[in-house]
């Protein structure tokens, strides 16, 4: 018998094998797939994907045997990984390299072998696919061109693994390359952000026009920069899973009324409004309520980005069998049919949009996608160029409870009488001496908001819940009356006083629960007004008035 | 009352910004510790109201001197928030764990900093 002699390159062939981590590992159905094909296709008792190792062979794969490995001395594929093409031997009865073999002699009673050599993508030999019988026997050219090509098969599954493995690791990798560096950034950043700040809040005193507008690109610039960081991680956090997200069941208006909350100073300083329609679908969804906010911000910030100055963008939430569909409309630029397809992707932003002003990462739409489809929902949108955009998500939902759907934003004592602090009044009035007076009169009796225009006061009764309303008539932007309407559809509970100076005609004087007489009202009128209770006759359940 | 915060942080500039911050916008009488081990030496005399504390810095880190100061009878009841650039939930419920009554995120908004330290002074003291 003839040990198989060792490869010029052994100590390489042995390092590449190894650094497959292939070796004594549990069988794989892509691997004994092939060689059953292989057993059937050639019609022999044994089929083996066969490793050489250091001195064993071990088979990754096998038909028709029980043992797992054999020693490398009585292989034969170890004489097969020498050649570069099919190493037959048709009867080793006849051949006195193997005539004496173990395993000619003895089971597995081996008389025709033939191998195909395994490479590695480096080109190192790793090891066979091989077929082994009882009976001599010999390759016919279409049996050998069958035997190579399924030893190709083998081949690239053997190296596909090591390609997800490298990719694996580079991901990894990566995903710690992006984390780190984020944090590393967060911290020259935090000074940096934190000093201009300082500075552009002209507590240290103030700048030249020139200097001033410096120093706000400098600031918006470093705020940008905190926002792609974020946004980064984000995105890592999503791709390799590490998100977490905190699934739980909650009423999804109140959610949208936050978000849009969150972005109205941006929408006032672009004059867009923001249109919420009365009632929003009344559905609890089970989300991660922090994430949802995150795409309720993304797509709300890229609708004000996008909308033309004097704008309107409509929100909606309609639910339909076991699914709400939350949309956001704007009427801007649309998107052209080729960004169309890039839309959700990372960094996909539309070259001809100037960056620079619209600010934005890149980011957000794909980590919005994400989020979604992560909390069991659907993303899209659909846009006509240079007629808007409208982008939506379906979540499961289920409807409310009609109980749960009133807000419960109102503060009871531990005896559930209502505390008259809780009372939340809106005072819309452009007079700022006056609110000081009102501050002073009853701001300790209850919670004043104030609003100095319409607009403003428009925004706050589309988002916010107040028990009374306190109403100017002449505001710098209109007539307090054109209000009333709105008021009474999305806060149909709350009381409406005027504050006015002047006379009321009758008619208009029935729209609303009170008018009062500004200068000439003292704080008990006022309270008694609004309907809140004096000190002492707390009302005794948490209704509204 | 919150008067005195005692701000450990081992970055220079961040320390400025944070002191201007504190100071001139909240009002507060601030001392700066470079290192856990300066803020354990300091603490005690300075009698902090609450304890800022930056989480990686080198020698003794946040956590450790969370710890440390936890052992100190008279600095074991004070308040003390991490400021990290990791905000992260799992690593937020993580500091909370540790003791922390919160974790302000860097970069931090100097306009706002003086009134997040004192919302979480004031829920840590109620």
């Amino acid at each position: 018998m003839q040990p198989p002699p060792l490869p010029e390159d052994e100590l390489e062939r042995l390092a590449a094998l190894h650094a497959r981590g292939i070796l004594d590992t549990p069988p794989e159905e892509r691997f004994d797939r092939l060689t059953r094909i292989t057993q059937r296709a050639l019609g022999v008792s044994t089929v083996l994907i066969s490793l050489i190792d250091s001195d064993r062979q071990w088979f990754k794969s096998r038909q028709g045997l029980e043992a797992c490995e054999t020693p490398r001395e009585i292989s034969f594929c170890g004489h097969a990984i020498l050649a570069r093409d099919i190493f037959e031997v048709q009867d080793t009865w006849q051949d006195p390299r193997f005539q004496d073999n173990p395993l000619v002699t003895g089971e597995p009673f081996i008389r025709f072998y033939a191998g195909v050599p395994l490479f590695s993508a480096s080109g190192f030999a790793l090891g066979t696919l091989c077929l082994l019988d009882p009976h001599p026997g010999k390759l016919d050219t279409g049996e050998r061109q069958q035997l190579v090509d399924l030893a190709a098969c083998v081949e690239s599954e053997i190296n596909k693994q090591v390609l997800e493995q490298v990719r694996e690791r580079a991901e990894k990798l990566k995903g710690e390359f992006v984390s780190m560096v984020s944090h590393e950034l967060r911290t020259p950043l935090t000074s940096i952000s934190g000093a201009l700040g300082l500075l552009d809040s002209g507590i240290l005193g103030s700048f030249s026009a020139e200097a001033d507008q410096m120093l706000d690109i400098a600031y918006n610039n470093s705020k940008r920069l905190t926002f792609l960081i974020n946004d980064l991680l984000d995105i890592e956090k999503l791709s390799s899973g590490k998100m977490h997200f905190d699934m739980q069941p909650q009423p999804l208006a109140p959610m949208i009324r936050q978000s849009v909350k969150a972005l109205s100073t941006y929408g006032q300083e672009r004059e867009i409004t923001i249109d919420i329609p009365e009632p929003l679908a009344e559905v609890t969804v089970t989300v991660d309520a922090q994430r949802l906010q995150q795409v309720l911000a993304n797509l709300l910030s890229n609708a004000l980005k996008f909308s033309h100055p004097g704008g309107q963008i409509e929100l909606g939430a309609d639910y339909r069998d076991g699914r709400v569909e939350v949309s956001v409309q704007d009427h801007g630029r649309g998107i052209s049919a080729e960004f169309q397809e890039r839309m959700f992707e990372k960094f996909a932003q539309a070259e001809d949009v100037d960056t620079r002003t619209r600010g934005g990462t890149g980011l957000g739409l794909a980590i919005s996608r994400e989020m979604v489809e992560r909390m069991n929902g659907e993303i899209g949108f659909h846009s006509i160029e240079g007629e808007g955009a409208r982008f939506h998500f379906t979540l499961p939902a289920s409807p409310l409870a009609a109980k749960a759907a009133t807000p419960t934003r109102v503060a009871t004592t531990v005896d559930g009488a209502r505390k008259r602090s809780a009372w939340q009044v809106l005072v819309i009035e452009d007079d700022l001496d006056l609110c000081r007076v009102l501050e002073a009169q009853i701001g300790k009796d209850v919670g004043l908001e104030h609003a100095g225009t319409l607009g403003e006061a428009r925004t706050r009764v589309a988002l916010e819940d107040f028990d009374v309303i306190l109403l100017d008539i002449g505001l710098p932007d209109g007539s307090g009356w054109t209000l009333v309407p709105e008021i009474r559809t999305r806060l149909p509970e709350a009381r409406i006083v005027v504050l006015t100076a002047q006379e009321v005609p009758e008619a208009d004087r029935a729209s609303v629960d009170e008018v009062l007489l500004k200068t000439r009202t003292s704080p008990e009128a006022m309270l008694a007004a609004m309907g809140v209770p004096q000190n002492d006759q707390l009302s005794k359940s948490g209704d509204r008035p | 009352m919150l008067q005195r915060i005692l701000c450990v942080e081992d970055d220079p500039d961040i320390q400025a910004v944070a002191r201007l911050a504190l100071q001139a916008l909240g009002g507060f009488e601030v001392k700066l510790c470079s290192s856990g081990s300066e803020a354990l030496e300091k603490a005690g005399a300075f009698a902090p109201d609450m304890i800022l504390l930056d989480v990686m810095m080198p020698g003794m880190d946040g956590p450790d001197t969370l710890a440390a100061l936890r052992q100190e009878p008279a600095l074991a009841q004070v308040p003390v928030a991490f400021m990290t650039a990791r905000v992260q939930r799992d690593d937020i419920s993580h500091y909370l764990a540790l003791g922390a009554c919160g974790v302000i995120a860097k970069p931090f908004d100097p306009m706002t900093l003086p009134s997040q330290v004192k919302a979480l002074w004031q829920e840590a003291s109620s």
